[in-house]
């Protein structure tokens, strides 16, 4: 492994490109979930859900506070009890006893999850102790864990003594450091600045590199795009979407969207109006609006419409100012599928 | 599971609020019941009191209250004025119940009553003088320091009840005499008669002291006794947090460990045996305190008051386990209930003084039944069989009661622990 320290920060391009791991045909998915169903009391937290990630890909699950996605990992795992449905790991059906699968799995929880009490390196050996007997294998396990998040200073350091990216560090060693074949980070990048959060962004991506399959939760939607080679989407206990970042955005109803400052349109309405009705007229335009001197034009998926619209307002003898560009992300894919009602 | 002991072993010891109540808690406490009931027993200790005796001509001549004084000196005086000096024993004045009255005066001579006010003026140490009247019979003139003192158990020691033997025995003494005087006046012939004879040396209405205990009783043991019974039940909270630690529905770090491949059985055994020799250790340094500083006696039994240490603490981490396995409690109610049952119970066994001892007495005399499932009355009749009773088996009755308690605390937990799965988390 690599120290994370040591490497440049990766690109935040999309992922599209298949890793070596994935070449590997394996005979069954890392994980397999089929029509989940779980109530807390009346509520239904998962309904019917149904989940497959393959062994070597980062798999993104997002969806919105309360939508069931730590329910969903909870029940993986075998935490949770659920009313029906069927989860195997690895083939395996997994429950509460399944030693032998949990040997192979980590886990990053949200939360830190180590002993105050205990040193890093302490922390470190004793999580790989609940997994790995033998002493000396252990003791080469909890060095590079260690290395790998680069907290070869901090050994002797108490958790109380480390800043929030280096216990979030910490709290990822703990869970890596058995070299687990399948590994669950729920949301590792919560309140850590964006060095630490690149360098956590990294980490992950060569565990995946080095044939771990990865689940991740992050509500950061450009980590989710960056690292994910698929990405599901669930609320209210349900899939809503699932497919690689490109091919969500490709779902929604949403393309290209450009601003123009136009601050001569703010006082002369007439004029305002006609070229709102030019713009709306522009075949691959859905909508065009003013406000605050900024005239904002949604276009039509899958289409690049800028010069078509600058040519429209010259026409009309309209002044430009500054002028922007943005292509859906997977922000507003979110957004378009779960809403943007303010959830607990 | 030796990994996690060692592991639980190091929390346990570094945490620092633990360390404080279970290590130095029980030190302050014991000291603090050292002020309060260190002089306690020495209260009822007969102790050396220094007097003036006016050795005048009454004095010479009166050979009985000489043979009086000389009995309750280690050194009796021979006043130079008293040239005819009386060769005659000295009474006997050893107590069955082991009391020596020779410790009782150290005596000083002076020529007259005058001399003797002004030594007890001078000298606090003097704490009065004894004059002879003129039948023969002592009297006793205290300071006004010694009355001043007399009335303060704990500032002297002793002194109260070494006046009040002083002031008994020359009240019989004086009444005797004057008895034996008017009846040599009124009818001597009397004097010849056994029954008379009898009835003169007998002491009615006095107290005879014997021992029926292994030990001495000691009214202050009892409270280091239940000090120790209240230390082990707040070493519940290595139980109780170790297996907080472990469930998933309490914490991050509980979630991590219970997906771990170790079992949740041998995780918790580890941090059990580790709790046990926490509580163990905190309960020896608490002993060895009340033992060598304090000077609590434990009958010199030190197998059995070692086999009460290790019973006590493993009752208490077993009960600690079932604690901490209570369902649909955070792990800070689990804690704060581990302290309000110790202090609770640790009342009811009669830690906080003596209105708590007289409850806890009333518990044992009128609802036994209380005191038996009371853990801390338990684990302070531990100590208490040992001191006080020849026999052994009252002390093992007492661990079979506390192991029945600790055999249903585990069997308990394991039904609440046995492979746990949460509806919630």
């Amino acid at each position: 492994m690599v120290n994370m320290n040591d490497t440049t920060h990766a690109d935040s391009r999309t992922r599209t490109a298949p890793r070596p791991a994935q070449r590997v045909a394996h005979p069954s998915p890392a994980i397999a979930v089929k029509e989940l169903v779980k109530h807390y009391g009346d509520k239904l937290a998962l309904d019917y859900l149904d989940l497959e990630v393959r062994r070597g890909e980062i798999y993104g699950l997002l969806g919105p506070n309360g939508s069931g996605k730590t329910t969903a990992i909870n029940c993986i795992l075998g935490l949770l009890t659920y009313d029906s449905g069927e989860i195997r790991i690895f083939g395996e059906p997994m429950g509460p006893t399944s030693y032998e699968l949990k040997r192979r799995i980590g886990i990053v929880p949200q939360d830190i999850a180590v002993f105050n009490e205990l040193t890093v390196e302490e922390n470190v050996s004793y999580f790989c102790s609940l997994y790995v007997a033998d002493r000396a294998r252990r003791r080469g396990l909890v060095d590079e864990a260690i290395a790998f998040v680069g907290l070869d200073d901090y050994r002797r350091f108490r958790p109380r003594k480390l800043s929030g990216g280096l216990l979030r560090r910490l709290n990822i060693a703990c869970g890596v450091v058995h070299k687990p074949e399948l590994i669950f980070f729920d949301e590792p990048t919560v309140a850590v600045d964006p060095q630490s959060r690149n360098s956590i962004l990294e980490g992950i991506e060569k565990l995946n590199a080095a044939g771990s399959t990865i689940v991740y939760t992050s509500h950061y939607m450009e980590e989710v795009e960056q690292i994910c080679d698929r990405i599901q989407i669930i609320d209210h206990g349900r899939q809503i979407a699932l497919g690689t970042a490109d091919e969500l955005k490709r779902m929604i109803d949403v393309g290209e969207r450009i601003s123009i400052e136009a601050p001569t349109l703010a006082g002369d309405d007439a004029m305002r109006e006609r070229a709102l009705g030019a713009l709306r007229a522009l075949g691959a335009v859905r909508d065009a609006a003013y406000g605050d001197e900024v005239l904002t034009v949604s276009c039509m998926p899958g289409a690049h419409n800028l010069i078509d619209v600058l040519q429209e307002l010259r026409r009309l003898d309209v002044p430009a100012g500054h002028v922007s560009s943005r292509t859906p992300t997977l922000n507003d894919v979110f957004l378009a599928l779960t809403g943007t009602d303010l959830r607990d | 599971m030796w990994s996690t002991f060692l592991t639980t072993l190091r929390i346990n010891l570094r945490e620092k609020s633990s360390l404080f109540w279970l290590f130095c808690f029980p030190i302050l406490l014991s000291t603090m019941f050292l002020g309060m009931f260190g002089n306690l027993d020495a209260t009822y200790e007969v102790t050396t009191m220094r007097f003036a005796v006016v050795a005048d001509d009454a004095y010479c001549g009166a050979d009985g209250t000489r043979r009086l004084l000389d009995a309750m000196q280690r050194a009796p005086i021979r006043p130079a004025a008293c040239t005819a000096d009386s060769n005659a024993p000295a009474a006997d004045t050893t107590s069955a119940g082991g009391v020596d009255l020779r410790d009782l005066l150290e005596l000083t001579a002076v020529d007259d009553e005058a001399s003797a006010t002004a030594l007890i003026n001078a000298d606090d140490d003097v704490r009065g003088f004894i004059a002879v009247d003129d039948a023969g019979l002592p009297h006793m003139t205290i300071s006004r320091a010694t009355v001043a003192n007399a009335n303060d158990a704990m500032g002297s020691p002793g002194l109260p009840v070494s006046l009040s033997i002083l002031n008994g025995a020359f009240g019989l003494f004086n009444r005797q005499t004057l008895t034996v005087e008017q009846i040599m006046r009124t009818d001597p012939a009397a004097l010849a008669d056994p029954v008379f004879q009898t009835a003169a040396r007998d002491t009615p209405g006095f107290t005879r002291q014997v021992r029926l205990t292994n030990f001495k009783p000691d009214e202050g043991a009892r409270y280091y006794y239940a000090l120790l019974a209240m230390t082990a039940l707040m070493a519940m909270t290595f139980a109780v947090t170790t297996v907080c630690s472990t469930q998933a529905n309490l914490s991050a770090l509980g979630m991590r460990r219970s997906l771990a491949p170790l079992t949740r059985f041998r995780q918790l055994m580890g941090g059990f045996l580790a709790s046990w020799l926490c509580t163990f250790c905190s309960l020896i340094v608490a002993l060895l305190y009340i033992r060598f500083v304090c000077r609590i006696s434990f009958g010199g039994r030190w197998a059995a008051t070692l086999l009460a240490i290790v019973v006590a603490s493993f009752t208490a981490n077993a009960l600690g386990t079932l604690l901490g396995s209570l369902p649909k409690l955070s792990a800070g109610a689990k804690v704060g209930l581990t302290t309000a049952f110790s202090c609770a119970l640790s009342l009811l066994s009669g830690l906080y003084g003596s209105g708590a001892m007289a409850l806890s007495d009333w518990i044992q005399r009128h609802a036994p039944v209380v005191a038996a499932v009371n853990p801390t009355q338990q684990v302070t009749n531990l100590f208490y069989d040992i001191l006080y009773y020849d026999s052994y088996v009252p002390f093992f009755r007492t661990v079979g009661v506390l192991l029945t308690m600790a055999v249903l605390a585990l069997a308990l937990a394991t039904v609440f622990l046995r492979r746990q799965r949460y509806a919630h988390l």
